[in-house]
């Protein structure tokens, strides 16, 4: 966390980049009339990496899915692409990425290793009517740890969730529509729970094997079986 | 109505469905609930309940034991059905025949093992009895889990939808998801249970 003079906390730009998806629409909109600076659709480069320049923060709000693929979908073309997805060439660096995306935290952000990246497990609910205070008022918090804290994967999740909690709590006592409740809960699902008390909530979405067969001993036993050495036996002089 | 449950629904009517194939007996009973402040859905087949019932949308089931000549559509096979989507809502089975029956006992026992169900044998004063037992019942529930399920609800019985960046989520759908598992209960109902176990903590 960056001080300036005074033990003022020094807040860095947030940039909202949204997709032209039909279901997104009019997020875009309802951000811009909140004061969030917004690039929208064909405003945002087709190439991931010159658009996600070194130093800057983003808030990426777009078709995401479980096997971490994002997809742009650009009102010019009329299709969406993929944008950002694991595995991808030239993979943004150095640039912190808060995927506000359906699923998109489940595989992206590790992929994404050179950046300061966070996504959600799970469907994440737009700022649109009728939900639109509330996933704003989410937002704030968002842009309030994007733009000032250090990150910390952990610890933004658990302030996220805090800030969830309290929100649910109060629209499930005390309901202002009828949808408020129903928005903050996918938002805790989103965030994958953290209350359960896990190290890390995201490893429950992560698929669980039984000891000797995870991949890698499946892979080791395959090789060994046909007669290949696995990797720990390269360099060790035998031949493969 | 228990004044218990009058606190706990507030605004809100609790929400009944009666399945029974006969026809005095199911407005009997309607009326009786509807008598106590319930909201009523009446249904002769289990057909029709099926197609009409969503998981969290209401409180209390009564149904009769024996809705037809076909043994598969007993009340006790309905509440597995149930229970296979809605581990929570309140049961209530009511039969003047299951006395007579051989199979007394397994669908006793099947309703012990599904839980929040109970066993009313119609004739003297039955309907009311199963009114008493149902509201027992949901005196019973989990506080914070029903305080989230009444809080969906609404947007689940208008067929509301909430956008997501992968398209629309039914709330309905949602309200199903949570009242399938008690695991997915605790996770949705663990803040508003915290709150209000600190809330009395703080009184005492």
């Amino acid at each position: 966390m960056r001080l300036l003079r005074g033990g003022r906390v020094r807040r860095r730009r947030v940039s909202y980049l949204v997709s032209g998806d039909e279901q997104i629409r009019p997020s875009h909109e309802n951000l811009r009339k909140a004061g969030r600076h917004v690039r929208h659709d064909g405003e945002v480069n087709d190439d991931a990496s010159t658009e996600l320049r070194g130093g800057k923060c983003f808030v990426v709000i777009a078709h995401g899915s479980a096997n971490g693929t994002l997809r742009w979908y650009k009102s010019s073309r009329g299709s969406s692409l993929p944008w950002l997805w694991v595995g991808m060439p030239n993979a943004p660096r150095n640039v912190r990425l808060y995927l506000y995306s359906c699923k998109a935290g489940r595989k992206l952000p590790r992929y994404l290793k050179h950046c300061e990246a966070f996504g959600h497990v799970d469907e994440v609910p737009m700022p649109t009517a009728p939900v639109e205070p509330i996933v704003l008022g989410y937002l704030a918090e968002v842009d309030r740890l994007v733009s000032a804290s250090d990150f910390d994967q952990s610890a933004w999740r658990q302030a996220l969730a805090a800030y969830v909690d309290r929100a649910y709590v109060q629209e499930v006592e005390n309901p202002t529509g009828m949808l408020g409740s129903s928005a903050l809960l996918l938002l805790r699902r989103s965030l994958g729970y953290p209350d359960l008390g896990q190290k890390d909530a995201f490893d429950a979405t992560a698929p669980s094997y039984p000891r000797n067969r995870t991949p890698a001993t499946l892979r080791a036993r395959r090789r060994a079986s046909q007669g290949c050495p696995g990797p720990r036996s390269r360099g060790c002089g035998k031949p493969p | 109505m228990r004044k218990s449950l009058v606190l706990e629904f507030g605004s809100e009517h609790p929400r009944a469905m009666v399945l029974d194939d006969e026809r005095h007996a199911r407005i009997m009973t309607g009326r009786a609930l509807r008598r106590k402040g319930f909201v009523v859905t009446e249904f002769a087949t289990v057909a029709d309940f099926l197609k009409s019932w969503k998981p969290g949308t209401v409180d209390v089931i009564i149904a009769d034991w024996q809705l037809s000549a076909d043994h598969a559509d007993g009340g006790d096979h309905v509440l597995e059905r149930v229970r296979q989507r809605d581990w929570d809502v309140s049961f209530v089975l009511i039969s003047g025949k299951l006395g007579e029956a051989e199979d007394r006992a397994e669908v006793l026992a099947r309703l012990l093992e599904s839980g929040g169900a109970r066993f009313v044998e119609r004739g003297n004063s039955g309907i009311a009895k199963a009114c008493a037992e149902a509201e027992a019942l949901m005196e019973r529930r989990d506080l914070a889990l029903l305080k989230v399920i009444l809080s969906l609800r609404a947007g689940a019985l208008s067929g509301a939808t909430v956008q997501t960046t992968s398209g629309e989520k039914v709330v309905a759908d949602l309200l199903e998801e949570v009242v399938s598992k008690p695991s997915s209960s605790h996770n949705a109902e663990r803040p508003v249970a915290n709150a209000v176990a600190s809330r009395r903590t703080r009184a005492t």
